[in-house]
């Protein structure tokens, strides 16, 4: 009995220890803690609280229904068609990372380290690459590919009684697609690391006799072999997160990855089936995810540059013209003729029309802000990412201050837990969100505000990695000098630390907005009537009335804002000057 | 007016930081030790940037920390100044909001700290730079907008972090001159935290010599160079030949150490050991109480260095640069000064 008190008390006194170090780590200051606190809740009921329904839900575990069991994963690898869906899904992470790599690293490595000419040519289709989205990238596919497309029409135009039997639909297109829309991160991350690699290390090798291409295998690329393992794992993750290409173009001819099989599942009123294919496919994607982090934290070389001096370049002499060739048909095709496509169908009024002046029109750009519902969704899209992006900065700024500013206990388990979402694909929160937010204890299915919610646990990461960047580079004095002349914590963070994210911050918000123009799966799960996107427009006008023109003239919409908000991006960070190229959040960012 | 503070465990090694010193208000205090003895964790521990793990801290009979009470006042809330190695200017600011910000967080009015900034920036010569950033400004003028900022606040104790150390070395003399200059017109308690004994000896009222997280040697320049109680403090302050029974590279017993303890009729232990500084120590062609040979010889302007090398010990003698001895003769020398150290003290 008496010992039982004891240990009770000395439990009692524990916890009082705890909760008093909380405390009295802040310097006892109160606005510090309502801070942090604020921040501890809004992190733990946007992020972590839709998270933990869908998992627990998994298991039969929800607010209104305890039964745990595991039946619903026996049901879910019962079925053939899951383990057909995973095979794929796999399946094109794969190979559609191994083009990527391919094409961005030795188009990275040509820029970098020959007398290849046209780099700004190579620089300016890659940054055109970024700003198309996946999902615009497959309407081009199909528009150029389908029956009757562009491509069936010019080649029956040549030949007389031509039998187009190309198979628009497929894993292949699927792979091609996303392999183009993700070789731009691979040449970025290339680029940036042999920028950065040591040029002693290969001018040594080749003042020991080595040739330029001995030197290339044998120093230069196993010094960049880490850097394109991490970001092969990266984009391996965000590939089987895509669900707008895969159903774009698989889905048609029926077939399924995992992504597509959690919609259609719930198309089929299968929200269990659902639920479990989503922690699958959760599961997957965080521990592909950890493994680039753990890879890029434990590189062991790569970035120590200490010379500016620039390298001698490889003379590619007779090959330099084929090399050349290549690289411009390549990019032309990938970036340039997506581009004209879209534009020329846009322009037209049905799509198999030749292009000639009767047929050439703006009623397709005009009806965009005519048609209530496209206007709508063009005018939602714009205030759900304002709306989103501004209230993630403002919880990202939180998490900002209680992470490396206090020690109240528990920061760096928000900011795990806040930066989670990055690994998440964006079909996963939005099933989350169902479960989470249209239950019978909280309930805002219907209104804008469940697609808002779930694009700020999408946009927090970004302003975290926006931010976490400066702040590391900053001399600590100078929030010390704040401290000892008076200021309180909060107070320094405003006066002080505040100002120099300024442009981290406008640039997170640039970032973030343009997700939300070119987002679909959160907006398709989680729209009803009223609060359609652009996303879902993209999405949901093919099927509704097959406007392939309509949809171009979105999608010319969408590029077209989307390059001018990355030339304001590409300003503010030259204006920053300590722009952390190469970081992990800028990539996420480019392949949402 | 004591500061005490015991013990604060670092990840790298536990610092046993005992020590109570008392000052008078308009001292000029020097901490000084070589890189890594506790200084930085003393001057953050002070300005509350730090907390120590246990003991207290008390600025002129104020509890600013205490281990056993877990009382702690934050650094906005001790009224201590601090100059930083690198100014910590912000760099969004100009150098007028730079030194108002304090008076501005402590809400004085507009007008007074208009004032105010021109008097302090006046005091330190750069009334004229009130609008520029700190960019703009050399690294001596940067010096100076960080001490404007420490001052304007009318401190109860200013601690320097080396603030001097990144200057060149001509700007450096005058802004000691200056700060000195300003401390005795402000009647300013300074704390130094320095590595460089030199500008310590120069500045300071006291030294405090630091070493592994305690306290060596508290006194002034003087007292410490001319009497230093252990062997550290004697080779950290100026150049000094360290003369011991067993050194480590001699097996023998040092010949020299037995002719100068029994000379000086001391009791002799291993533990002891003698300190000569070069100065002290005289050559002559002709007389004097040792002989010994000119091993080597280093021109240095004013002054000349000799290697002496007497029987299996070699000595540091500093001359004028008048004398003129080759390198391989021989010569006598006469020790003026010795100072007895036990090493353990």
């Amino acid at each position: 009995m008496k010992k039982t008190q004891e240990a009770l008390t000395k439990k009692s006194w524990v916890v009082i220890k705890i909760i008093k170090s909380f405390l009295s780590n802040l310097n006892t200051n109160k606005s510090s803690i309502l801070a942090g606190t604020i921040t501890y809740l809004l992190v733990a009921s946007l992020v972590l609280y839709p998270l933990a329904t869908l998992i627990f839900n998994s298991f039969g575990i929800s607010v209104i229904n305890y039964s745990p069991t595991l039946q619903t994963y026996t049901n879910v690898f019962a079925d053939i068609n899951n383990w057909i869906a995973l095979k794929n899904t796999i399946y094109i992470g794969i190979v559609a990372t191994f083009f990527a790599l391919l094409f961005g690293s030795s188009l990275a490595w040509i820029t970098t380290r020959t007398n290849f000419k046209y780099k700004h040519f190579v620089s300016f289709n890659v940054f055109l690459t970024l700003c198309i989205p996946s999902y615009v990238y497959a309407v081009a596919w199909i528009d150029i590919f389908r029956r009757n497309g562009r491509l069936d029409r010019t080649l029956a135009a040549i030949f007389e009684n031509f039998d187009y039997t190309f198979n628009t639909y497929s894993l292949g297109a699927v792979i091609f697609v996303l392999s183009i829309n993700m070789y731009p991160i691979v040449f970025m991350a290339v680029s940036h690391a042999l920028n950065n690699a040591n040029r002693s290390l290969e001018d040594t090798s080749m003042l020991s006799g080595a040739t330029r291409l001995k030197t290339t295998f044998k120093i230069t690329l196993p010094l960049i072999v880490p850097t394109i393992f991490s970001i092969g794992l990266f984009v391996f993750s965000r590939v089987i997160a895509n669900f707008g290409v895969p159903a774009a173009l698989a889905f048609p001819s029926g077939i399924e990855v995992l992504t597509t099989r959690v919609l259609s599942s719930l198309n089929n009123l299968q929200l269990q089936l659902a639920t479990t294919l989503s922690v699958l496919l959760l599961a997957i994607s965080v521990a592909v995810f950890y493994w680039h982090k753990f890879v890029m934290k434990n590189r062991r070389y790569t970035t120590i540059s200490s010379s500016t001096s620039k390298p001698q370049l490889i003379e590619l002499k007779k090959s330099k013209i084929y090399v050349t060739i290549l690289i411009v048909v390549f990019q032309f095709l990938t970036s340039i003729l997506p581009f004209i496509t879209l534009s020329l169908t846009s322009l037209v009024t049905r799509s198999h029309l030749p292009l000639t002046f009767e047929n050439l029109t703006f009623s397709n750009f005009t009806g965009l802000f005519q048609n209530p519902i496209a206007l709508r969704g063009i005018r939602n899209s714009i205030t759900f990412g304002a709306v989103g992006a501004t209230i993630a900065i403002i919880i990202g700024l939180g998490i900002i201050f209680v992470s490396y500013k206090t020690k109240m206990l528990g920061r760096k388990f928000i900011e795990t837990v806040a930066s989670l979402p990055m690994a998440c694909p964006s079909v996963v929160l939005g099933i989350a969100a169902i479960l989470a937010w249209s239950s019978s204890v909280v309930n805002i299915y219907g209104t804008p505000w469940i697609i808002i919610i779930t694009y700020i646990s999408l946009f927090i990461p970004i302003v975290l990695k926006n931010l976490a960047g400066i702040i590391e580079s900053q001399d600590p004095s100078l929030d010390s000098a704040a401290r000892v002349n008076g200021a309180s914590r909060l107070r320094t963070f405003r006066d002080i630390t505040f100002p120099s994210l300024k442009g981290g911050i406008f640039s997170a918000g640039l970032m973030a907005f343009i997700i939300a123009l070119r987002e679909i799966p959160i907006s398709l799960l989680l729209f009803s009537y009223g609060n359609e996107t652009i996303g879902v427009l993209m999405f949901n006008m093919r099927s509704d009335f097959g406007g392939t023109e309509f949809v171009s003239a979105i999608s010319v919409l969408v590029i077209t804002l989307t390059v001018i908000l990355r030339i304001i991006l590409k300003q503010v960070a030259l204006k920053r000057k300590n722009k952390k190229n190469g970081s992990l959040g800028e990539y996420y960012a480019n392949s949402n | 007016m004591k500061l005490k503070i015991a013990q604060k465990n670092t990840m790298k090694m536990s610092l046993l930081i005992q020590l109570v010193f008392p000052y008078t208000r308009g001292e000029f205090l020097a901490i000084i030790g070589p890189s890594g003895c506790g200084k930085s964790t003393l001057l953050r521990s002070i300005a509350g940037l730090e907390t120590p793990n246990e003991g207290e801290i008390v600025i002129e009979d104020n509890l600013m920390f205490s281990s056993t009470t877990s009382y702690n006042v934050p650094p906005e809330k001790r009224d201590i100044a601090l100059v930083f190695q690198d100014y910590a200017l912000w760099p969004h600011f100009i150098v007028f909001d730079n030194v108002a910000y304090p008076l501005k967080i402590r809400k004085v009015p507009k007008k007074e700290i208009k004032q105010k900034v021109h008097q302090f920036l006046c005091l330190v010569e750069l009334a004229d730079k009130e609008q520029r950033y700190p960019h703009e400004l050399s690294g001596g003028e940067q010096q100076r907008v960080a001490l404007a900022r420490a001052l304007i606040m009318s401190p109860k104790v200013l601690l320097l972090d080396e603030p001097l150390s990144n200057l060149d070395a001509k700007l450096r003399e005058q802004m000691q001159s200056e700060l000195v200059k300003i401390q005795k017109a402000l009647n300013l308690t300074v704390v130094h935290f320095t590595h460089d004994q030199s500008k310590a000896m120069e500045l300071a009222d006291r030294i405090i010599v630091m070493n592994h997280g305690e306290i060596s040697q508290v006194g002034t320049p003087k007292e410490i160079y001319k009497n230093p109680t252990s062997s550290f403090v004697a080779s950290f302050i100026g150049k000094t030949n360290l003369i011991a029974k067993k050194s480590k590279n001699i097996k023998t017993t040092t010949l020299l150490f037995d002719e100068l303890a029994t000379s000086m009729n001391i009791d002799a232990n291993d533990n002891t050991v003698l300190s000569v500084r070069p100065e002290d120590i005289s050559l002559s062609l002709k007389y004097g109480e040792y002989k010994g040979t000119i091993a080597r010889v280093i021109y240095h302007g004013n002054t000349t260095q000799y290697l002496v090398k007497y029987k299996n010990t070699e000595l540091i003698v500093q001359s004028n640069s008048n004398t003129n001895f080759n390198q391989g003769s021989s010569v006598y020398f006469s020790i003026g000064k010795i100072v007895v150290v036990i090493v353990g003290r």
